[in-house]
This record gives C-alpha cells, structure tokens and sequence, in this order.
C-alpha cells in the first residue's frame, strides 16, 4: 500500500481544484456531493421556514416568554419589556427560498436590562451523532440566511439542556437590508447534557439583545447561562429594525453542505412531533368524535397525526360546539384534559345542557375559519 | 408565565391541570413530566411564585 501526496486534485479539463487536501487531514470539495435523497443531516427542524401551524403566515407578537410561532421556533425575552412581531413571510427570501421568518421590533427595550432572542430547542433524540457529550472531540457547523436593517456583530448561542454551559459565536451583518449567508465552526463538548431522549438536548438562540448577566466571551466553551457578548448589536432598542432568518442548518462536522431539502409532508411530520393544531379548513371543522356522557359532559378523542414528543397539553381559540347526533350544536363552554397519551388525545367538553348520554357526539368549530384547536407538546 | 392554575379531577380519579398563561391563553395539561407545561408549572409552585387551587369536590 502506498500514498500519494497532494495538496489538490483537479480534473485536467476544469479551471479550479475539484478537491483541495487539507493539512490537517480533512478535505474540502469545490462541490460538496449531495446524493439523490436525503441525507436526514440536518440537526434543526423548519430550519427553511416552511411550516406554520400556529399562524400560517400571519403576524404575531407574543408577550409571553417562550411563545411559540412558526413550528419550533419560539421568541425569548426573559421576562422583559420589549416586542417584536414574528411573521412567517414570502416576500423578501434569498434565492432558492420560498419563505423566512420576518421579526420586527414593535415595543423597544433600550434599557439593556434583559435578553432577547430567537431560539430552537432540539430534542435530545435528534444530537445523536453530533458528538456532545463524548470525550472524542468534534465539531458541528451552523449556517443560515440573515438579513436585517440594524448592521453590526451579532451573536449565536449554544447551550446544553440545563444551560449550564455555553458557546457564543460572533457574525457580522454587514450590509443593512441584504441578504448574507453566515457558517459557524464550533467544536463539541463532552461536559454537560445533551442527550436526554426526548427532553430539550440543546438551544439554539440567536441573540436579539443582551444584557451583562447573559453576556460572555465569544470562541470557547463557557460554564454559565449565556447568550451573547458584551459587542451584541442591541436590535431590540431600534423601534422597527428588522431581522430575517432562513436557511438554518446544523450538521455534524466542520463543513457547511448546502442546506438540506426535507419533502414538505416530511417537515410537517417532524413539526407535528411538537405541535399539531386544527382548524381553519371548514367554518364547522370536526376537531374530535367521541360520546355524550351527561345532557351537558361529552369525553371525546383525537388520534394524533403523529406520535407526540410528550403527553401533549392543549388550548384553544375562537368557538367550539358539540353536536351530539341527532341533535341540534350546543355551545361548547369548558374543556379538560383527560386521559391523553403520547397518541389519543382524550378530553372533555361542556355545555350548557342538551346533550344525550350515550349517544356519539362531536366537537366541531363553531362557524368559523378562525377556531383553533392547538394540541402542544413542545420543549 | 402562568398566572394561575387549577386542579382537575374526573370521577374516576384522574387528576389534571388547567392554567392561564400572562397572555390570558387557557390550557389544559396532563401530570406528565415531559410536558414542559407541567414542568414549568411546577417549577413556579416550587419557587413559591404559584399556588395551584385544588379541585372542586366530585
């Protein structure tokens, strides 16, 4: 056996290195080779998007921290002042993207006092293979599309299950208003805990504003709850600045492939692990069948699209009724969780009266596009 | 987050929980560890910051 030493192989009718021979013992190829189907090497669920359940495609502007929006990713604010809108949007996307998610700053927060961020948590399941929490070094590479009218360094953070280690990256926006393609290196750690079946493994924030209690030093493995630096541009005090985001990928190694195309009934299967939320098809939607056990108490059951993460909790907006067979709709005035599992979601409904026990009853929307039914077993 | 909170129990014993979130959302939650709904509830009662109200009787 013997070895050839290069530092480049190129084809003897093309005008650059098809594959470069790294120093260190890797290699970089001028092409990356994608096959066919996909590879599943994407870490990051909806990293392109697509998906939004909860809102599709309209405005919102949670207060609440932890708010989820477009399907698994949720906004952060640690309790502070400020605001921003989160819109899944068409109309301004880098080529070969059909949607971002648009964030506009709607109440600002210049007071420094608290963090801001846009985060995913990823499900312990999914690091498999990434390396965390083994003692054999490795590296996974961070790329996305942004874009945002306030230029300046940002940061992304990194952080285990627990938060009590973090990795902040600094990237620069450069030009305000265009479109840049950004890779992070970082390299993984064996401390902390990352692989938890089906608890939060990791957050992925990106960094909105900060505040000195979150802050840290770029570049290196930290001990702490962190999500920026002390150079964080402070986006969240610009009344209007905007910040777009797409194309997210995590992926083993320190190369950035390009971005990972998921089938959309595949991404929405995914999604639907987290969150599965109905209405908005039919002004009288059939949300769930079961049967009246009281004139005013039905028990009815949901067979969910996809085994869920978790039990799953539920909530509710707009107006339900329960048509009991035969029967005229009875406004639906309460609900409870039952007996739920990770695949039958079993409730119970109430009204007024008018119900028949024993006979098959249904919960359906009350005559309107905009009842939801969200079913949520997010991290 | 959550703002209030509320036992549920069926007839058969099953116990749950109903809470709002400071958005005034309504929801409705299994006793499931690995619901980070119940988990953050609990972490609230453990810190003092929420009382759940117990059931009313069946």
């Amino acid at each position: 056996m013997s070895t050839i030493k290069a530092s480049n192989i190129q084809n003897g009718s093309s005008s650059s290195v098809n594959i470069e021979l790294n120093t260190d013992g890797s290699a970089t190829f001028a092409q990356i080779p994608v096959g066919p189907s996909s590879f599943l090497r994407n870490k990051i669920i909806n990293g392109a998007m697509e998906i939004d359940q909860r809102n599709n495609g309209s405005s919102v502007t949670p207060t609440a921290d932890s708010s989820y929006t477009l399907d698994g990713w949720a906004i952060r604010n640690f309790s502070g002042s400020g605001r921003f809108s989160v819109q899944r949007q068409t109309s301004i996307t880098p080529a070969n993207f059909s949607y971002a998610v648009g964030l506009t700053v709607t109440t600002a927060d210049s007071s420094n006092s608290s963090t801001y961020s846009f985060e995913q948590r990823i499900e312990g399941y999914n690091l498999a293979g990434l390396g965390f929490g083994f003692t054999n070094s490795n590296y996974i590479t961070i790329s996305f599309w942004v874009r945002s009218s306030i230029t300046g360094t940002y940061c992304l953070a990194i952080r285990d299950r627990n938060a009590t280690y973090s990795y902040i990256s600094e990237y620069s926006i450069n030009v305000a208003n265009e479109w840049e393609n950004k890779k992070i290196t970082i390299p993984t750690l064996a401390a902390g805990e990352w692989n938890v079946a089906n608890f939060i493994g990791m957050f992925v924030d990106f960094a909105l504003g900060s505040n000195s209690a979150r802050e840290t030093t770029a570049g290196a493995w930290q001990t702490g709850n962190f999500i920026g630096t002390s150079n964080q541009v402070e986006w969240i005090a610009n009344s209007g600045a905007t910040f777009y985001l797409t194309g997210v990928q995590i992926e083993a190694g320190f190369v950035q492939t390009p971005f990972e195309r998921r089938l959309y009934p595949q991404e929405l299967a995914i999604c639907q692990r987290y969150c599965v939320v109905y209405g908005g098809d039919d002004l009288y939607e059939r949300i769930a069948l079961g049967q009246a056990i009281g004139s005013g108490t039905a028990q009815l059951l949901i067979f969910l699209p996809q085994e869920m993460r978790a039990v799953p909790s539920f909530t509710t907006s707009g107006n339900f009724i329960l048509l009991n067979a035969g029967g005229s709709g009875q406004a639906v005035t309460g609900f409870s969780i039952d007996r739920a599992s990770r695949k039958i979601l079993q409730f119970v409904a109430t009204c007024a009266s008018g119900l028949v026990a024993g006979y098959a009853t249904q919960v359906t929307a009350n005559n309107s596009l905009a009842s939801r039914f969200i079913v949520s077993a997010e991290l | 987050m959550w703002i209030s909170a509320k036992y549920e129990k069926d007839g058969f014993g099953l116990q749950t929980i109903t809470a709002i979130k400071e958005d005034g959302s309504i929801w409705y939650i299994p006793e499931n560890f690995a619901n980070i709904d119940y988990q953050n509830i609990m972490t609230l009662v453990a810190e003092g910051k929420l009382t759940i109200a117990p059931a009313e009787a069946q």
